[in-house]
């Protein structure tokens, strides 16, 4: 036996990242835009998801992906808002990865799709290291999490591509002040869409919708 | 937080690594981790060892370095570790358009270990 020394310089990722890719032309081929989503538990996912269902659904035929740990009352909300819905059970992981979400894609049939939204975990940390494949990241910042959230997870506003400011109603109530939350968002990532929404009154779901329509149209070109 | 999905990985990929150079054992695995992405070393060395369980890597010992954080400025060319001193934004010129080019992720750098064939 003698001892060797093996100099290798691989990223723990590549194989996500790879796969990840190779979901991305499988869903541009197939004219299906993969959409991430996602933010911290209880900043009003679901919630917004059904309202943009609402105003979508008779222009383009929706799925959903939902990640979550356990349960599936989340899946049941979106099938009442007419998307057709699949839960995803991570096994306690706190986030998805490219794998979890091809398997999730190829169980769905995401060729009879325009629009599929992949709900990930509720976690502003982990979800933004792992690629899943998807063709545009959003995140939802909710008023109560506050305007300081970009600087305390900087990586996840800087892999987001909309960064969707939730329960704008509440805002006098939290001492969330909404130019500092735009100015810490546009220092993390400068030039990114932020869209002010309250998905509990609808209010702003009208321009999330456009924008989900510019996005999903150029995806097909 | 993830450091789970970090260490299952690293360990598949040293084995696979492993098994191409001909090793017999591992006594060494190290590894970089970027600062940016917030995993603690500590439960890494903890999980390493439920991961190499079993596996030629059963009685190796984890190396792990972390890397600095680096950013290449769009504006100006200037590359700068972000601080909260000046706000993340870059040092230089004040601007917060960078990229970032190192300090992400974590990257296997070495393996150790003894060689199957005498010759």
């Amino acid at each position: 036996m003698s001892i060797k020394t093996v100099d290798l310089k691989a990223n723990i990722l590549d194989d996500n990242n790879v796969l990840a890719e190779n979901t991305r032309k499988k869903l541009k081929a197939e004219k299906t835009f993969l959409l991430n989503l996602m933010s911290a538990p209880g900043s009003g996912k679901t919630t917004t998801l059904t309202r943009l269902i609402e105003k979508l659904k008779d222009e383009m035929k929706i799925g959903v992906m939902e990640a979550d740990i356990d349960s599936d009352v989340d899946a049941i909300r979106i099938s009442a808002a007419g998307a057709k819905s699949i839960q995803l059970h991570t096994g306690g992981m706190c986030h998805l990865d490219a794998d979890m979400t091809t398997q999730g894609l190829d169980s769905f049939n995401s060729k009879d799709f325009d629009l599929i939204v992949l709900e990930n975990v509720g976690n502003l940390v982990c979800p933004a290291e792992f690629d899943t494949g998807a063709s545009k990241n959003a995140m939802i910042l909710s008023v109560p999490e506050g305007d300081d959230k970009p600087l305390k997870y900087p990586l996840m506003f800087q892999v987001a591509d909309v960064v969707i400011i939730n329960k704008t109603d509440v805002a006098p109530y939290f001492d969330f002040d909404m130019e500092r939350a735009r100015k810490n968002i546009e220092m993390r990532h400068p030039g990114i869409d932020v869209i002010p929404v309250c998905a509990k009154t609808g209010e702003g779901i009208d321009i999330l919708a456009d924008w989900i329509r510019k996005n999903v149209s150029e995806w097909n070109k | 937080m993830h450091e789970m999905s970090y260490v299952v990985r690293l360990a598949e990929l040293a084995l696979k690594a492993a098994e191409k150079e001909g090793l017999a054992s591992v006594s060494a695995v190290y590894a970089d981790i970027g600062k940016m992405t917030g995993i603690v070393p500590y439960y890494m060395q903890k999980y390493y060892k439920l991961a190499a369980k079993g596996t030629i890597l059963e009685n190796s010992v984890l190396v792990l370095t972390e890397t600095e954080v680096l950013a290449r400025c769009e504006g100006c060319g200037s590359e700068y570790t972000p601080s909260a001193a000046h706000d993340y934004l870059c040092p230089v010129c004040g601007r917060g358009n960078c990229r970032i080019i190192a300090g992400r992720g974590v990257t296997l750098s070495r393996l150790e270990g003894e060689s199957k064939d005498e010759h």
